[in-house]
């Protein structure tokens, strides 16, 4: 494998992220789509650059084991990335502690904790919460009642389940924190 | 196929690492460990390619895959660290099946206890805020942290109607 070839598949994902994430803020600020879609236009831009570029690469420069792993291993990157971005950006736009900083910041000389509980409201964060899952279809009112529309949420919940334990920590595995005043 | 095996190999590796060491000593290990743990074990990804005799670039490459698994793990540790309360509404709707869940049957699983007052106390142990008996101040970590996320959300065009 020459040098150039193998500097153009370790500078390939770097590209493609760039893609993913300019796709994704044009298709936000554009104003015409949804904060979802405009999420997925951005994951397919960069799973597209992904997948074109590295198989121009590979039809240039000709098919090698090393290359196909290399190529694969750019597969695998983009789409952790794509996952690290949905998580990022749901920090950016929807965390709770973020939100808590966000209230704390609007006094200089401190707030009262109780003032911070009723902004962090439980019930508005909830409503909040279903609000966007029935928007996004992973949930369906039919008659006041809550169903599950789409599955994909309930396997990542399934997934974590199954993580917490292997790690043998079948509840919340975080130190027990000091008292809340 | 070796960078492919050498960074996939050394995140297993580390992550077998994490889990023998979090089940020895539960709960000991905070995101911030997590972070330099992972960033320490691209030493092992960088030691697999030198067993394999790779050029820098393809080494490059292997550390880069390690780091994106390794920074994905990080990240999806917060949803093992917290369970994310959209998760828990949709276990919660599921587990009701055909009968399906009544909205308001819901507020129950959430309570100030776990939503908020945990949370606070997560931002004052990492210094993000200070709590004088009952008042919250900022500290200069969470107003950068701050900075960062409003610079984000203008970035990306988002006004505070969509954040909610």
């Amino acid at each position: 494998m020459t040098n150039a070839y193998s500097l153009t598949l370790l500078v390939l994902p770097v590209l493609c992220n760039l893609c993913m994430v300019a796709g994704h803020v044009l298709a936000l600020r554009s104003g015409n789509v949804q904060y979802v879609q405009a999420l997925v236009i951005g994951f397919l831009s960069g799973l597209i650059c992904c997948l074109a570029t590295n198989c121009a690469a590979l039809l240039y420069w000709g098919y090698s084991s090393e290359a196909l792993g290399r190529i694969l291993a750019n597969v695998i990157i983009m789409i952790v990335s794509c996952g690290c971005y949905a998580i990022l950006l749901g920090v950016v736009v929807s965390s709770i502690r973020i939100r808590i900083l966000d209230t704390i910041a609007r006094f200089h000389e401190g707030v009262d904790v109780k003032w911070v509980q009723q902004e962090c409201n439980v019930n508005k964060a909830m409503e909040m919460r279903l609000a966007r899952l029935i928007y996004s279809g992973h949930l369906r009112k039919e008659e006041d009642r809550l169903y599950v529309n789409r599955r994909q949420l309930l396997y990542i919940a399934s997934f974590f389940m199954f993580f917490r334990a292997l790690v043998g920590q079948s509840t919340s595995p975080v130190k027990p924190r000091g008292k809340s005043t | 196929m070796d960078v492919l095996l050498a960074g996939l190999s050394s995140a297993v590796v580390v992550f077998i690492a994490h889990v023998a060491l979090w089940r020895m000593r539960p709960g000991k290990f905070q995101t911030s460990f997590l972070i330099l743990f992972f960033l320490m074990g691209s030493t092992v990804a960088a030691f697999l390619g030198y067993l394999l005799s790779m050029s820098w670039i393809a080494l490059a490459h292997t550390i880069l895959l390690y780091l994106v698994l390794g920074a994905g793990y990080v990240l999806v540790y917060q949803g093992i660290e917290e369970e994310s309360p959209t998760l828990k509404i949709i276990r919660n709707v599921a587990a009701a099946r055909e009968r399906g869940v009544l909205p308001r049957d819901l507020l129950g699983l959430f309570s100030e206890e776990t939503l908020v007052l945990k949370r606070i106390d997560y931002l004052v142990e990492t210094k993000m805020i200070t709590r004088n008996g009952v008042i919250l101040k900022l500290m200069p970590a969470g107003e950068s942290l701050l900075k960062r996320v409003r610079f984000i959300r203008r970035f990306l065009g988002l006004n505070h109607s969509e954040i909610g």
